[in-house]
């Protein structure tokens, strides 16, 4: 890990977002829909829509706005939301731990379900556990996380009324909101029922977006575990007379691991921005959600901002999974 | 010419006897015939409404008759028609925005493994840019951008999709490009154009196959993304995400509404899923896509 | 004369391949007696690793021990169930893999992999286990062993890591150790120094060997006795001595011109006319005819061959000496 690579990383990051930043302002300038006409009373006088325009700094040409929006950014200033009238950023940093907790549930249920069902598939190979994890594998990614959230509304809203389909906490209950990370609030105060609650309520959003990486993370544990199985060290953890269970979830798994952490992390990168739908079908008050509102209001500061933070958490994401793949490959930790 | 098409019909054989392939073909073949012969073979007028007879369960269930077999919406409208007629919507996106995303990623996949250098670095670089985004927001934003239509979202889809094909592709490109034949034809100084389409194109072909019926599955995916938050098609026209996005509101009274368009995609989703996979195991069990979704 | 240590009687492996059946092992008969080191020669791909992995019942997938038996000590071991036969792996028979740069897993470092097969047959607990292994490690010749015990295998020189190995394979003082070619992916200079651990090591805890190779000349310095292997098939045993003296099979003497020829700098390492190819579906007969200095006419006609005596100790599986 040396000085060149890590400025080479962050040249990389920042020409990244500079691009995403450019391409979306270039594409929003386009839009049709004018957020100005849809503030105003429809009596409005022309004088009226240019004040407003000009207010927004809307009647520059593009290249100049785009100039204006960059220097403010720099500056940590995103600008003041068009239909919310609330600072972008305020608004951003308030959404971001709802979805934040939310895809880190699902990547935690994701790994600990895929990496269980696909070492022991290959453990029981042809059996009916091996079927059911093929299986598994094969549905996860032909249902795309909204169809399963639907699945579990109409099961668990209509059928069977065991678990919350809306919202991150009881309506009766109330939290103080310290990280925004409602688990960690409601442990922070000792509020167990409130605990319980979030906790009940994350399930189902949860399991809607892990289900199809658990299916990714099942086949990609199970074509490292193949290939790893065949290795000599694995000959030889047998030679020693280490049972089948120890060969296979200590001394094969610990070596496929190491794929499945770029594979998932890269996929944590896309979830963040993936939520959208589940967030709508739960009420779920995240990012994505935000993101809809702020394109069907034409919202232009504050889809700015969205897209801009989420493709900062992709590239940052990206980042970490690099050093983290250096951390647990042992090969290049001790070069 | 009688051991030529004997091989063709072992070949054929080869094929039909992976039981994925087999079942993906059935429902790819299904979903062209139904979403040719809608007009046809539907019952109703997908957009006639019956307010005498809304939400009417389907045949089985009591209530039901065989006049509506999966029972109507909450205007009245009869389900297995527009279910019918929605398949043209997911067959439209599935192939012309796959067809045309293969063929700006593919182009720009062989220009870059095959020439390299600046032009990789610089095609590389713009796919890294473009990935960044949120895919599902993008397709969002493009489609508030672009106003509702069902070529609006074929475009949608290729914009946002194109760079699946082509990181995918410049890869396999940058392998095929240090094999002999491709040194050799470089040797004997062939046309740089010629040696791709010649010799580059043929050799990514398989997984190319595999590819296209995967993002078929994930453009369905995409327009019942975009039909349920409702900027896909014009109301008037039926498609399976908006039948999902209304039934939603009604499933404590009339879950047939939701439950069926569901049912559509997560089958045809599956089957071209297997179709990939069953095509990969037959035509190269070497080759490996990752399963990003 | 006791019994010994290790019988293998009449050992057949089978492959059922989609091509047919390949016998890699057809019908093996060795002895190994206690505290002998046995050499098992033959040319890469003859079934010689395919024994050392029988003996174990590790068979790789695909293969099936067909018929025969395994006396260890007694006792069968194709008989025992799967968990009895894991008590006898590492701790009575234990094995050395030919390539040390790959038999230590990448993920672990060193102590660890030590320390577990301790702890599992010899039930020390880890600060105990600990202690041996780096004991062990010092004892064969690792520098600053408390340092290289918290090392990840590929911090280690390929010397270093097939010490490790051995360390591993001595380290619950097995009756029996099975060597596959410890030295191949070595130095000449390292090989040495290996050998010469390994027969100390084999002296001190009494442990017997059979050492798999397709080098005679290792065989020379370092065995009692010898098989030598056809295409999974014994063609001749004998004492090393004597195997040396007076080889009779025409496989074992090719064997030794193609290391004289190898000492007159030759460019292939074996300069054995033909190759031994693969053998699925061979009728009962001998199989290296096909590329035999001495055929007889006989050699295509006649079904299997069995040993012959040529002196008490000296068996030989070829038509010549009927």
């Amino acid at each position: 890990m040396n000085l060149k690579y890590i400025i080479k990383r962050l040249l990389y990051i920042i020409t990244t977002l500079f691009g995403v930043s450019i391409i979306t302002f270039v594409i929003l300038r386009v839009i049709p829909g004018n957020p100005i006409a849809m503030m105003l009373p429809p009596q409005a006088t022309q004088q009226d829509i240019i004040e407003l325009k000009a207010q927004y700094g809307l009647d520059k040409a593009i290249p100049i706005q785009y100039g204006i929006w960059l220097i403010n950014v720099v500056q940590g200033d995103f600008g003041v939301s068009i239909h919310m009238k609330q600072d972008v950023m305020e608004l951003v940093i308030e959404r971001l731990p709802a979805t934040l907790e939310l895809v880190l549930a699902a990547t935690a249920i994701a790994l600990i379900l895929g990496i269980f069902i696909g070492t022991l598939s290959i453990m029981k190979k042809d059996t009916f556990l091996d079927k059911l994890g093929s299986l598994m594998a094969v549905l996860g990614l032909a249902i795309p996380d909204f169809l399963w959230g639907l699945l579990f509304i109409i099961f668990f809203g209509v059928f069977w009324h065991v678990l919350p389909i809306s919202g991150r906490i009881a309506s009766t209950d109330t939290l103080i909101n310290i990280t925004g990370f409602f688990l960690v609030d409601s442990l922070i105060k000792f509020d167990f029922k409130g605990f319980y609650s979030v906790f009940l309520h994350l399930i189902l959003p949860a399991f809607s977006l892990a289900l199809p990486l658990t299916a990714i993370v099942i086949r990609v544990i199970k074509s490292s575990l193949l290939e790893v199985v065949k290795e000599d060290y694995i000959l030889l953890a047998r030679v020693k007379g280490l049972a089948e269970r120890v060969v296979i979830f200590i001394h094969a798994l610990r070596n496929a691991l190491i794929p499945t952490t770029t594979i998932v992390g890269v996929q944590f990168g896309f979830l963040m921005g993936g939520t959208v739908l589940v967030e709508i079908i739960y009420s779920w008050p995240g990012l994505g959600k935000l993101a809809v509102t702020a394109i069907i209001t034409r919202d232009l500061p504050l889809i700015q901002g969205v897209v801009l933070v989420l493709a900062f958490i992709f590239v940052i994401v990206n980042l970490i999974v690099d050093l983290l793949y250096t951390f647990i490959n042992p090969k290049i930790r001790y070069g | 010419m009688e051991k030529k098409r004997k091989e063709k019909f072992l070949q054929i054989k080869r094929f039909l006897s992976n039981g994925k392939v087999l079942f993906g073909g059935i429902v790819l073949l299904l979903l062209a015939f139904t979403s040719i012969s809608a007009p046809y073979i539907a019952p109703h007028d997908p957009n006639e409404q019956e307010l005498t007879a809304t939400k009417k369960p389907p045949f089985w269930i009591e209530g039901g008759d065989t006049n509506h077999i999966l029972g109507t919406d909450s205007l009245g409208r009869d389900i297995f028609s527009r279910l019918l007629y929605g398949s043209r919507v997911a067959m439209f996106v599935a192939v012309v925005g796959t067809f045309f995303a293969g063929l700006i990623g593919v182009t720009l996949a062989l220009l870059a493994g095959y020439y390299r250098g600046a032009v990789d670095n610089l095609i590389s670089r713009f796919v890294d840019v473009w990935i960044s985004f949120p895919p599902i927001l993008l397709s969002i934003v493009l489609m508030a951008v672009l106003g509702t239509g069902i070529t609006k979202v074929a475009l949608a889809i290729i914009l946002v999709d194109w760079t699946r094909f082509c990181r995918v592709i410049r890869g396999e490109v940058f392998n095929i490009r240090e094999k002999d034949f491709i040194l050799a034809a470089r040797a004997i100084a062939l046309g740089n154009l010629r040696i791709i389409v010649k010799e580059v194109f043929p050799n990514i072909v398989p997984l190319l196959i595999v590819l296209v019926t995967l993002e078929m599955g994930i453009a369905i995916i995409v327009e019942a993304i975009l039909s349920f938050v409702g900027l896909s098609v014009e109301a008037s026209i039926p498609a399976w995400g908006q039948m999902i996005a209304l039934g939603r509101l009604y499933i404590h009274q009339a879950w047939w509404i939701m439950v069926f368009p569901m049912i559509c995609i997560i089958i045809s989703v599956l089957g071209l899923n297997l179709l990939g996979d069953g095509l990969r195991e037959v035509l190269d069990p070497r080759l490996k896509v990752m399963g990003m979704k | 004369m006791s019994d010994p240590l290790l019988s293998v009687k009449n050992l057949q492996v089978f492959f059922h391949l989609a091509q047919g059946t390949l016998k890699a092992i057809d019908g093996v008969s060795l002895d190994v007696k206690k505290g002998q080191i046995v050499g098992l020669v033959g040319e890469s791909g003859g079934g010689k690793s395919m024994i050392g992995l029988s003996i174990l019942r590790l068979v790789p997938e695909g293969g099936k021990i067909a018929s025969g038996k395994i006396i260890f000590e007694g006792k069968n071991l194709l008989n025992l169930s799967e968990d009895e036969i894991r008590i006898i792996r590492g701790s009575y028979i234990s094995m050395i893999l030919q390539d040390p740069l790959t038999s230590l897993n990448p993920a672990f470092r060193i102590g660890p992999q030590m320390i577990d097969v301790l702890r599992l047959h010899k039930g020390y607990d880890k600060k105990e286990a600990e202690l041996i292994a780096i004991e062990m490690l010092h004892n064969i010749g690792i520098p600053d062993p408390k340092k290289n015990i918290r090392k990840f295998p590929h911090q280690l020189s390929g010397g270093m890591r097939q010490r490790v190995v051995i360390a591993i394979a001595f380290s619950c003082s097995p009756k029996l150790i099975i060597a596959d070619e410890p030295t191949t992916a070595l130095d000449v200079t390292i090989q040495a120094q290996i050998l010469q651990l390994l027969k100390n090591l084999s002296t001190e805890y009494q442990t017997s060997v059979l050492f798999i190779t397709h080098d005679l000349g290792i065989v020379a310095n370092l065995c009692d006795s010898v098989a030598v292997i056809y295409a999974g098939e014994i063609v001749e045993t004998a004492q090393t001595s004597e195997l040396f003296l007076n080889p009779k099979h025409p496989y074992t003497k090719a064997l030794f011109q193609s290391i004289l020829r190898h000492d007159k700098k030759q460019e292939h390492f074996y300069s054995i006319e033909g190759v031994m190819g693969s053998h699925i579906d061979w009728p009962d007969k001998c199989k290296f005819y096909p590329r035999c200095s001495e055929k007889l006419d006989g050699c295509e006609k006649t079904g299997s061959v069995e040993f012959v005596s040529y002196s008490p100790d000296h068996l030989v599986r070829c038509l010549k000496y009927e």
